[in-house]
């Protein structure tokens, strides 16, 4: 255990090292700030205020859920823009020569310090995202009296997509251990992903057979960011989870993902 | 690498020496299970290399090694003897011991990147000592090190050595190897081409005269009864491989007035071995 919690707080201070990576809860602090000095009436017509600027609704419980909708968007947004930032950084960091001797030489096992390193990175984007969702969600309550536990479910969601997308990262890495040609091969998952969940469009532009059988493998193969973001906007709107399919296959994508990761990397010479 | 077969007992200080590209730091690395052998095994200590609980009494100094800049010293050999499975109530007392040996006590608070070549290198071997190996890898420890850091270092290797740690020495500094290397294995190719003992590797056949201010008349009398006659001025170095010549022309130097400085079994350098050993590899 000790070995695993030195190798993710050596992540933890790589990542802290790196000016982008105060970016994220720089902003998401701007928001709360925000969000902390707005005055909300509750009443009807609901309405919101900031430094005499106001906008009202019909009620506050249609104004918190649009609200959060749009959170939650961004939230699936910017996951993938930090999955895409973590492959370019931190996940092929570990391959670095005079790095990757290093810890090989070190009586830890591959798979172990593999997945210390998948887990850090989680870590790190799951806590950026706990402390904006929680934030708002307190924030949100307090003012509200209404609290958004369908933002809660909504982050916890959107965890599976960005931790299966991630683990497509760090297979990539492994794979290229490159910080140019992971992020690459990342982004075209991703890409992948979301052009294959547009099945009927596709299958409708595409007409030759081989196309719309390809499209179809990696919409089932892949994460699915695209229904995932959608069923997260969903949740966060306050309105149930109705499809477990796609969120039970992108967390076996990611599974079979990060085995891959650790197959790979076994067999690697460095 | 091919064939390669090599055992390294407790105690022992064995050097890889060998051209660039001659598979060294890749059967360095292959000891450690960084390097999967394609075919063969690799066993430490009793175990496959590959298994992590082989390299629990090893340490490793790579040639190149990643500085984790934000960290200090101290914070990197922490980190460092964690994940060599160093107990956390003996690791602070380790660290100040293995740091005031290799004189970098006072760095320990400095940050990694304020740090110069010669105390990163140190603390390389550092992190390497910290687990009390029997087995240290070493892939060029004494680069970038001054004058008294490189005698230091050389001296605690045979410290270690006199303790029992079997130290494998991967270098270029061929004085290095022959001042403290008990045995030696020459690569080429990826092969070995010779591994024997210091002593016998530079024990060369004959016996050796060396003196100074021998006439021309003399030298030439007795250089022809020599195997190899080298007179570059002031001194004469004559090989004989018979004991007899040998005797007759110490006799004809004295008789000319010329100044024995030496005589005794011809012996060569490690350099000139391996010389000899790499050109006879590249005619192959």
């Amino acid at each position: 255990m000790k070995v695993t919690l030195a190798l993710i707080a050596e992540l933890f201070r790589e990542t802290a090292a790196h000016r982008a990576f105060w970016a994220m809860p720089g902003f998401s602090t701007v928001v709360l700030l925000v969000l902390a000095a707005l005055r909300v009436e509750t009443g009807v017509p609901a309405s919101v205020a900031l430094l005499g600027f106001e906008s009202s609704a019909g009620d506050i419980a249609t104004l918190l859920a649009n609200f959060l909708g749009l959170l939650a968007a961004f939230l699936v947004s910017a996951g993938l823009l930090v999955i895409l930032g973590a492959a370019a950084s931190v996940l092929p960091a570990l391959f670095e020569p005079g790095r990757i001797e290093w810890l090989l030489a070190k009586p830890v096992s591959r798979p172990h310090l593999l997945l210390s390193r998948y887990a850090g990175s989680l870590l790190v984007i799951a806590l950026n995202a706990a402390y904006l969702v929680g934030g708002v969600w307190l924030i949100a309550g307090l003012k509200t009296g209404i609290w958004p536990d369908g933002l809660l479910w909504s982050a916890a969601v959107s965890m599976v997509l960005v931790a299966s997308l991630l683990a497509i990262g760090l297979l990539a890495a492994v794979l290229t251990a490159s910080p140019v040609w992971s992020p690459v091969l990342t982004l075209a998952a991703v890409l992948g992903a979301a052009i294959a969940s547009q099945r009927d469009l596709l299958n409708r532009v595409v007409e030759a057979a081989p196309l719309q059988v390809f499209g179809s493998s990696l919409y089932h193969v892949l994460p699915k960011v695209w229904d995932l973001g959608v069923q997260c906007r969903n949740l966060a709107m306050g309105q149930p989870l109705t499809d477990w399919s796609a969120l039970a296959t992108s967390a076996v994508s990611g599974v079979l993902a990060l085995g891959g990761a650790v197959w790979l990397f076994q067999r690697r010479s460095y | 690498m091919d064939s390669v077969s090599l055992r390294v007992e407790e105690g022992t200080i064995f050097g890889l020496l060998g051209p660039s590209g001659s598979g060294k730091s890749t059967l360095a690395r292959m000891l450690l299970g960084c390097v999967r052998p394609s075919a063969g095994r690799v066993w430490l200590f009793g175990l496959d290399a590959a298994d992590a609980a082989a390299r629990r009494n090893t340490g490793y100094v790579p040639e190149h090694f990643f500085v984790p800049e934000p960290l200090t010293a101290r914070d990197m050999l922490l980190y460092h003897g964690t994940l060599a499975g160093v107990r956390r109530d003996d690791l602070k007392s380790r660290i100040a011991e293995v740091c005031e040996r290799l004189g970098i006590a006072d760095t320990l608070g400095e940050r990694l990147i304020r740090l110069p070549r010669a105390k990163l290198q140190l603390l390389g071997l550092a992190q390497a000592l910290l687990p009390r190996p029997r087995l240290l890898v070493l892939d060029e420890p004494a680069d970038g090190l001054d004058p008294s850091g490189h005698r230091n270092v050389l001296d605690l290797f045979s410290e270690l050595a006199a303790q029992g740690t079997a130290i494998v020495l991967n270098s270029h500094h061929l004085a290095d190897v022959e001042a403290c290397c008990h045995r030696v294995a020459i690569l080429c190719r990826g092969s070995v081409s010779r591994e024997g003992n210091v002593a016998e590797l530079t024990a060369g056949g004959g016996f050796q005269v060396d003196a100074a201010g021998v006439p021309q008349a003399v030298l030439s009398a007795v250089a022809g009864t020599a195997v190899s006659c080298d007179a570059s001025a002031p001194h004469v170095r004559l090989v004989f491989a018979k004991r007899e010549d040998a005797y007759a022309a110490l006799d004809a130097i004295r008789a000319g007035g010329g100044v024995l400085e030496s005589f005794g079994p011809a012996r060569s350098t490690l350099e000139q071995v391996y010389l000899d050993t790499v050109e006879r590899a590249a005619q192959a």
